[in-house]
C-alpha cells in the first residue's frame, strides 16, 4: 500500500540551514587549515629558520672598563663612547644626485659641508672623499654630538662604528702612574697594567629577533648574558698634590738644566703614596706624542747613587746599636785614610770637631766613615735591608726597580767606606723615601702603596692588601734621627728648606754618577714634631755640582708648604731643635 | 453485516493506536485532517546557541589575543624609544661629565683663577683654638708675587686643539 506524499511544510527548515552553516563554516575552516599546512607543513621550516635568521642578531654587549680614581674619587681615567667615522668612496658621489634643485653635488657638496665638522679643510676632505676605496676610516674617535652632527647630512657611503675610548681628563696629571691602553683597548703600563684584572670586566652578549627598527620582538627568541663592568680602583694619590708636584719638578729640572726629576710624598704612617711625580713625563691621551723613553715612572725604576741622604742610615744604624750617641765627638779633617783609601768632603774646608749631630749637619763624609765603623758592614748591610734597601718596595706599579745592594762580602776595598755616605749602592726615588720615613713612624716602616683599593657598589672602598710593616730601629732611636734630621734644617731661614712656621727635618744629598753627572736631593718631613708625610725632591742628571740644598730644597719647601695646607696639617708651633755641632 | 461489523470491530480499536502512532510519523492511512500539529525543532537539539557562544569564545579569545599582541608591540615599540631616549641622555650626561671634568683639572682651575686676576695664597697664620694663640703673622696674598712657573703642567690632549667642533651648518 501506497502511502500518500504529503507537501512539505510551508514554515522554515532551520535544520537544514544550520547544516548549510555548518558546512559554510568548516569549508572556511578546511580552507584556512589546508593554507596553515600549506604555511606551516610544506617547506616552512628552511623557510621559518631562513627570517627567524634574518631578524635574530646577536650583539656583543661591551664591559665597560672601570675608572681610576684619585683618593677623594677624583676621575683620573674614564672610558667614554667614542666613534670611528667611516667612508664608502664609491657612494659619496651619489649625494644630491636626484636633488634637481641642488647647485653643487657629489663629492664636492659633501666635502663643504663635512669640512667644518671634521675641523679640515675642503680640499683635504674632498681628497678623502674622492676615490674608490669601499672602505676607509674617515676619522677615528669622534665625540657623540660630532658623529650626530655627520650622519644628520645623510650623505651615502658615510657611517660610524660605536667605539669605547679611554680618556684621561687630568692630562699628564698623574699619567705616568696611571699609565695607558693601546688602540686595540690593551693595558701597555701604569695602573691600567697592573690593575687590569679588576679593571677590564668582561663582556657579554645578548641574541634576540628584532623588527624593522630594531625593536625588539616580545615573543621572539632572547637570551642575554650581561656584561660585567670593570672596577674603579682608587689610588692613594691626591690629584692636587700630583699637579703641584708634577709642575713643581718641571720647572725644577728645567731652572737647572738637568735630564729629569722626581717627587715622591708618603704618608709614613700609612705607606700610602700622596705623589709620583716625574719630569719628563707624557699625557697618557697622546702617547705618541712623548718618546718612549719618557713613558714611565724613574722614580721607581731609575736607580741611583743616594748620597748624602744614606747617611742617615748609617747613623740610625748606630745609635740603635748604642755605639755612638748624638753628642758623640769626631775630629772630621777634609780628607782621611781609611786602611789606605782616601775619603774626601765634598769642599776643602778646615778640621772641624764635630758631635754626631754635626756630622749630618755639615754632611762630612770622613765623620760619617768614622760612625760607620763603629759597626761591622754585616750590621750596617742588615740595617739597610731592613730599611728597605736592595729589594722592591712591592707598590703596585710594573717594572719597579729592587735597586742594588751588593751583600757586604763584596764590599771590598772603598765600598765599605762609600756605603756610609751613600755610595756604591742604588736606590730608587721611592725607596729611599720609604726608607727615611721609618724615623716619621716611631721606627716602623711601612710598605708604600698606591692603590687604596677597589669601589664597591654601595661607593665604600673594599682595600686591596694591608701594608707590610717592618720595626727597623727602637722607638728611641727613632726619635733621635728626628731631632738630627731637625737640626739639619735650622729655623733662621739659613737652610733653603725651611718653611715658615714649620719644624723641618730632612737631610739633602748630593751623590755623583758613573758618568760624571750628579743627582741632587733632599728628603724631609714637616712638622717635625709630629710629622705624618715624608717628602723627597730628586733632580737627576746635572751636568755640574750643584748641591741638594740648592737644587732639590727650594722645591721642596714650595711643594711641602702646599702640602701641608693641602692636607689640612697645622703647625703645632713648637720651634725645632737645636743640637749642639761642635764640641 | 455481521462481516462489516467485524471488520468495523476490527479496525475500529486500531484506529486510536494508529491515530497515536501518526502523532509521531504521519497519519498515513487515515484522511489528512483539517488541522495538523504543526513540527517544531526540538529545543534541546538546536545549536545555534551552542554556535553563538562557540563564536563569541572564539571571537573573544582572537580579540584578547590581539589586544595582547597590540600590548606587547606598542611596549616593545616603547622600550625601544625609551632605549633610544636612555641612549640619548647618556651620551648627554656624558659629553656633560667630560666637560666637568676637563674644566675642573687643576690646570684649567690654575688658568681660570689667573685670568681672575687670583695669586696663590701665600703663607697663612693660624689661630690655635685650644691656647689661644696666633702661630705666623697673616700677610695678604698679594703681598707675594706669584712663583714664576717655568713648565705649568700642559692641559689634557684629549682633542686635537686645531680642530674645530662646530655642528656642521657652517661653510655652506
Amino acid at each position: 500500500m501506497m502511502m500518500p506524499t504529503l507537501p512539505p511544510p510551508r514554515l522554515g527548515r532551520p535544520t537544514s540551514r544550520h547544516r548549510l552553516l555548518v558546512a559554510a563554516i568548516m569549508i572556511a575552516i578546511l580552507l584556512l587549515a589546508g593554507r596553515l599546512i600549506w604555511v606551516q607543513g610544506l617547506n616552512a621550516e628552511g623557510l621559518a629558520a631562513q627570517a627567524q635568521k634574518e631578524r635574530t642578531t646577536t650583539r656583543t654587549i661591551p664591559a665597560l672598563r672601570g675608572d681610576v680614581l684619585d683618593r677623594d674619587g677624583t676621575v683620573l681615567a674614564t672610558s667614554v663612547e667614542r666613534y670611528d667615522v667611516f667612508v664608502n668612496q664609491r657612494q659619496v658621489a651619489e649625494y644630491l644626485e636626484g636633488d634637481s634643485s641642488a647647485t653643487e653635488k657629489g663629492v664636492p657638496a659633501a666635502a663643504k659641508l663635512l669640512a667644518p665638522i671634521l675641523g679640515w679643510t675642503v680640499e683635504d676632505t674632498q681628497a678623502k672623499l674622492t676615490g674608490d676605496r669601499q672602505f676607509m676610516f674617515l676619522s677615528k674617535g669622534v665625540d657623540p654630538t660630532v658623529r650626530d652632527a655627520i650622519l644628520d647630512l645623510r650623505i651615502p657611503g658615510i657611517g660610524a662604528d660605536r667605539v669605547a675610548d679611554r680618556i684621561y681628563p687630568s692630562g699628564q696629571v698623574a699619567g705616568n702612574v696611571i699609565g695607558f691602553v693601546n688602540g686595540a683597548g690593551e693595558p701597555q703600563a701604569g695602573i691600567e697594567l697592573s690593575a687590569n684584572e679588576e679593571l677590564q670586566g668582561r663582556d657579554g652578549k645578548t641574541t634576540y629577533e628584532r623588527g624593522a627598527n630594531g625593536q625588539i620582538i616580545p615573543t621572539g627568541i632572547q637570551d642575554t648574558t650581561e656584561a660585567v663592568d670593570g672596577q674603579d680602583v682608587v689610588l692613594t694619590l691626591d690629584r692636587d698634590l700630583q699637579w703641584k708636584a708634577q709642575e713643581q719638578i718641571a720647572a725644577t729640572v728645567q731652572q737647572y738644566g738637568a735630564d729629569g726629576g722626581s717627587i715622591v710624598a708618603l704618608n709614613a704612617k700609612t705607606g700610602e703614596v700622596l705623589a709620583l711625580a716625574d719630569y719628563p713625563t707624557f699625557d697618557p691621551n697622546d702617547v705618541g706624542a712623548t718618546d718612549a723613553e719618557h713613558r714611565g715612572n724613574p722614580s721607581i725604576q731609575s736607580i741611583f747613587d743616594p748620597g748624602s741622604t744614606g747617611k742617615l742610615l748609617t747613623v740610625a744604624s748606630a745609635i740603635d746599636q748604642g755605639t755612638v750617641t748624638p753628642a758623640s765627638q769626631y775630629t772630621a779633617p777634609y780628607t782621611m785614610d781609611f786602611r789606605g783609601h782616601r775619603i774626601k768632603d765634598s769642599h776643602p774646608h778646615d778640621t772641624k770637631q764635630l758631635t754626631t749631630a754635626g756630622v749630618l749637619h755639615d754632611s762630612s763624609n770622613t765623620g760619617t766613615v768614622q760612625i760607620a765603623e763603629t759597626l761591622t758592614p754585616q750590621v750596617r748591610y742588615d740595617y739597610l735591608r731592613a730599611f728597605g734597601l736592595g729589594q722592591k718596595t712591592g707598590i703596585e706599579l710594573p717594572a719597579e726597580s729592587a735597586g742594588m745592594l751588593p751583600k757586604p762580602e763584596d764590599w771590598n776595598g772603598r765600598t765599605r767606606y762609600t756605603t756610609a755616605f751613600g755610595q756604591g749602592y742604588s736606590v730608587t726615588a721611592l725607596q729611599v723615601v720609604s726608607a727615611i720615613s721609618t724615623f716619621a713612624n716611631d721606627g716602623v716602616r711601612v710598605e708604600p702603596t698606591i692603590v687604596r683599593g677597589v669601589r664597591q657598589d654601595d661607593g665604600s672602598i673594599r682595600p686591596s692588601k694591608a701594608s707590610e710593616q717592618t720595626r727597623v730601629v727602637s722607638s728611641q732611636t727613632a726619635a733621635t734621627m728626628v731631632q738630627l734630621m731637625d737640626n739639619d734644617v735650622p729655623d733662621d731661614g739659613t737652610q733653603n728648606a725651611n718653611i715658615p712656621q714649620y719644624a723641618v727635618a730632612g737631610k739633602t744629598g748630593t751623590a755623583q754618577t758613573a758618568d760624571g753627572q750628579y743627582t741632587s736631593s733632599f728628603i724631609g718631613f714637616a712638622p717635625a714634631d709630629d710629622p705624618e708625610i715624608v717628602v723627597g725632591v730628586f733632580v737627576y742628571g746635572l751636568d755640574t755640582f750643584i748641591s741638594g740644598n740648592t737644587a732639590a730644597s727650594p722645591t721642596w719647601a714650595r711643594f711641602m708648604e702646599f702640602a701641608l695646607q693641602n692636607q689640612r696639617i697645622a703647625p703645632t708651633g713648637k720651634p725645632g731643635v737645636e743640637l749642639e755641632n761642635a764640641w | 453485516m455481521a462481516r462489516t461489523a467485524l471488520a468495523h470491530r476490527a479496525t475500529a480499536p486500531a484506529a486510536p493506536r494508529r491515530s497515536t502512532e501518526g502523532r509521531s510519523s504521519g497519519s498515513a492511512t487515515a484522511p489528512r485532517p483539517r488541522l495538523t500539529v504543526v513540527t517544531r525543532p526540538n529545543p534541546s537539539s538546536s545549536s545555534v546557541p551552542f554556535t553563538l557562544l562557540c563564536t563569541a569564545i572564539i571571537a573573544v579569545t582572537l580579540f584578547a589575543v590581539l589586544m595582547l599582541n597590540i600590548s606587547m608591540s606598542d611596549t616593545s615599540f616603547r622600550l625601544a624609544e625609551l632605549q633610544k631616549e636612555s641612549h640619548r641622555l647618556t651620551v648627554q650626561e656624558q659629553t656633560l661629565a667630560e666637560e666637568s671634568e676637563r674644566l675642573s683639572t687643576p690646570q684649567e682651575l690654575q688658568k681660570r683663577a689667573t685670568e681672575l686676576g687670583m695669586v696663590p695664597a701665600g703663607t697663612p697664620a693660624y689661630i690655635d683654638l685650644g691656647q689661644g694663640t696666633i702661630i705666623g703673622e697673616p700677610l695678604p696674598a698679594g703681598g707675594q708675587a706669584a712663583p714664576a712657573e717655568l713648565a705649568p703642567v700642559p692641559a689634557a690632549q684629549i682633542y686635537d686643539d686645531d680642530t674645530y667642533w662646530g655642528m656642521g651648518n657652517e661653510g655652506r
